[in-house]
């Protein structure tokens, strides 16, 4: 059997090592059109600030890894169609094809470029490849009068090392908070009052840009650079010229089929059901990637698992502060039409004469019945275990009555005794207990 | 302490205040009792329709590290009760007075005439506290 795999970024390149693992034998062939093998997208915005010091370091998988296990990859390869069970493909201008028994869509998704008047006319920065970041680095310059349209996790992130590097940021974000898509309100304030060197302007309604200078209904900004991060969509232009079933994404059922046989997809460039509200959404996540990838692997060699619906498990790191959230946000499930309670807790990191320096908030949103449904925590710490908790405590429809009996572990110079979560989780207990009786 | 205690309300000496407004009393905790909690996690506010009597446990307040209880210094029955502070408990450490609690149907106005002024809750409540 051969399998072809269009696109080697974590969720094709992850599938193909995974292939490898369940079996010795089939042909596995990668077709990317960058000259790169795959890279962490997701460590971009750490290489600016220099967290990550090493460039190289994010490639994860080397050429030797990729011989190793048996997997030939075609860089340089643009795919322009699919005919008769062949990828038809160009290098160096040169027309290729290549026959497949099951084809893999790992397209990825591209920047969105928002329709603002007068844009076009200037020079602007985003940020999703590994040309981008190099671009961006490049350009680095303290003082430099930096604005960044977007306050989505990469626009956030961007802005948290820009300010980093010294230069002056001011972010703008359309909707009443930053990371709308996160966070609520409430919490978002908390965070900001962490970027302190970020000049934030919510609500912010771009008229157009004229030279360096962004008009706004009730303000304008200058800028020496300028870089946009409205978010990304699924690449669906294959898929498309395929005549794949695609909406937001491409639309694949519970074992990552798309509409024609033998021709599956995964990772950025599909769509998929959310858990708590049924409803098809695009999610870009790279752990999400991986995780379809190892699924995918199993299903095309007979051992099919169903992909659940999922919860969007977020976390980003911005400067010393931690911020993720999962499930669903009280905006979010507001607008749902669900009856909510919801529950915001801040308190000290680590036990208060440990550190008083270190703090930690966290809300969690629950159904009348006590059942989680989503939650978000920003701290001066680790927050992914926390976060990986709920996520597993909302799919398995876990009560906070469940979670404020938790076991937690404890050392104060990592947690308090009293787990922020577990606090929040007894008093969103009493809150259900009132308005059961009332 | 000497700007905690607005000339417009009441005071009872189980840090309550209390105002008339039309035809009902509005009630809730004063700014030196909510100064002494780091920050409410909760409230348990009565239903409404509930007939009180003078001092009847009203309203549970909890923090972390501390909980407390109101008792009402007027008889009536809750009329009202403020789910802004239940949805979010910390509004009370941000304005205790903007941000009541309850609100009652009171039998006798003249239990109000019994209640201290201002001057005589920060009288009250320097030595209280101080002591």
């Amino acid at each position: 059997m051969r399998v072809v795999i269009i696109g080697g970024g974590s969720a094709g390149t992850t599938c193909a090592f995974e292939l490898r693992k369940l079996n010795k034998k089939i042909e596995i062939v990668i077709i990317e059109k960058a000259n790169h093998y795959e890279y962490s997208p997701c460590a971009l915005p750490y290489l600016i600030n220099d967290e990550i010091s090493d460039f190289d370091k994010i490639f994860i998988y080397q050429k030797e890894d990729y011989e190793n296990n048996n997997i030939d990859v075609l860089l340089n390869s643009e795919v322009y169609n699919i005919v008769d069970n062949k990828v038809l493909y160009k290098v160096s201008g040169v027309e290729k094809e290549l026959p497949y028994d099951k084809l893999i869509l790992a397209t990825g998704a591209k920047a969105v470029v928002p329709k603002i008047d007068g844009l076009s006319e200037v020079d602007f920065y985003q940020l999703k490849t590994v040309a981008d970041f190099k671009k961006i680095k490049a350009g680095i310059q303290k003082g430099s009068k930096s604005v960044v349209i977007g306050a989505g996790m990469i626009g956030v992130e961007l802005a948290s090392v820009l300010s980093q590097q010294e230069e002056q940021v001011t972010l703008l974000e359309q909707e009443k908070n930053i990371l709308p898509n996160m966070l609520d309100k409430d919490m978002a304030v908390i965070l900001q009052d962490f970027l302190t060197d970020i000049k934030i302007i919510e609500n912010a309604k771009i008229s157009k840009i004229v030279k360096n200078e962004i008009v706004m209904s009730d303000g304008k900004v200058n800028f020496d650079k300028l870089f946009v991060c409205t978010g990304s969509m699924p690449n669906l232009d294959l898929a498309k010229k395929m005549t794949l079933k695609t909406n937001e994404g491409i639309v694949v059922d519970e074992f990552f089929q798309t509409s024609f046989d033998n021709v599956y997809a995964i990772g950025d460039c599909i769509e998929q059901k959310e858990f708590n509200s049924g409803k098809t959404v695009v999610s870009q996540l790279g752990s999400l990637a991986v995780l379809q990838a190892r699924f995918l692997a199993a299903n095309i060699l007979g051992n099919k698992q169903v992909w659940e619906p999922i919860v969007n498990n977020t976390v980003s790191k911005l400067g010393d502060v931690y911020v993720g959230s999962v499930g669903l946000s009280e905006t979010r499930a507001l607008a749902l039409g669900e009856k909510i309670i919801s529950v915001k807790h801040s308190d000290f990191l680590r036990s208060k004469y440990y550190s008083e320096k270190e703090k930690i908030s966290v809300k969690l949103i629950t159904d009348y019945e006590g059942v989680i449904l989503g939650g978000q925590i920003i701290a001066h710490g680790e927050v992914a275990g926390q976060l990986n908790l709920l996520a597993m405590a909302i799919k398995q429809k876990n009560t906070v009555k469940e979670l404020s009996n938790l076991e937690n572990c404890y050392n104060p110079a990592v947690i308090s005794v009293l787990s922020p979560l577990t606090v929040a989780s007894i008093v969103a207990e009493k809150k259900v207990t009132f308005l059961k009786n009332n | 302490m000497e700007n905690d205690f607005p000339k417009d309300l009441k005071y009872s000496k189980d840090y309550v205040w209390l105002k008339k407004e039309n035809d009902v009393v509005v009630l809730g905790v004063v700014k030196p009792g909510v100064e002494q909690v780091e920050e409410f996690v909760f409230v348990m506010l009565p239903e409404k329709e509930k007939q009180l009597q003078k001092g009847d446990v009203c309203i549970s307040l909890e923090a972390v590290k501390w909980s407390g209880e109101i008792t009402t210094p007027v008889i009536g029955k809750v009329v009202d009760v403020n789910m802004d502070v239940f949805n979010n408990p910390s509004l009370l450490n941000k304005d205790p007075y903007k941000n009541w609690l309850i609100k009652i149907a009171i039998t006798d106005e003249k239990e109000l005439t019994q209640l201290m002024n201002a001057n005589e809750a920060l009288l009250y409540y320097q030595e209280k506290l101080n002591a």
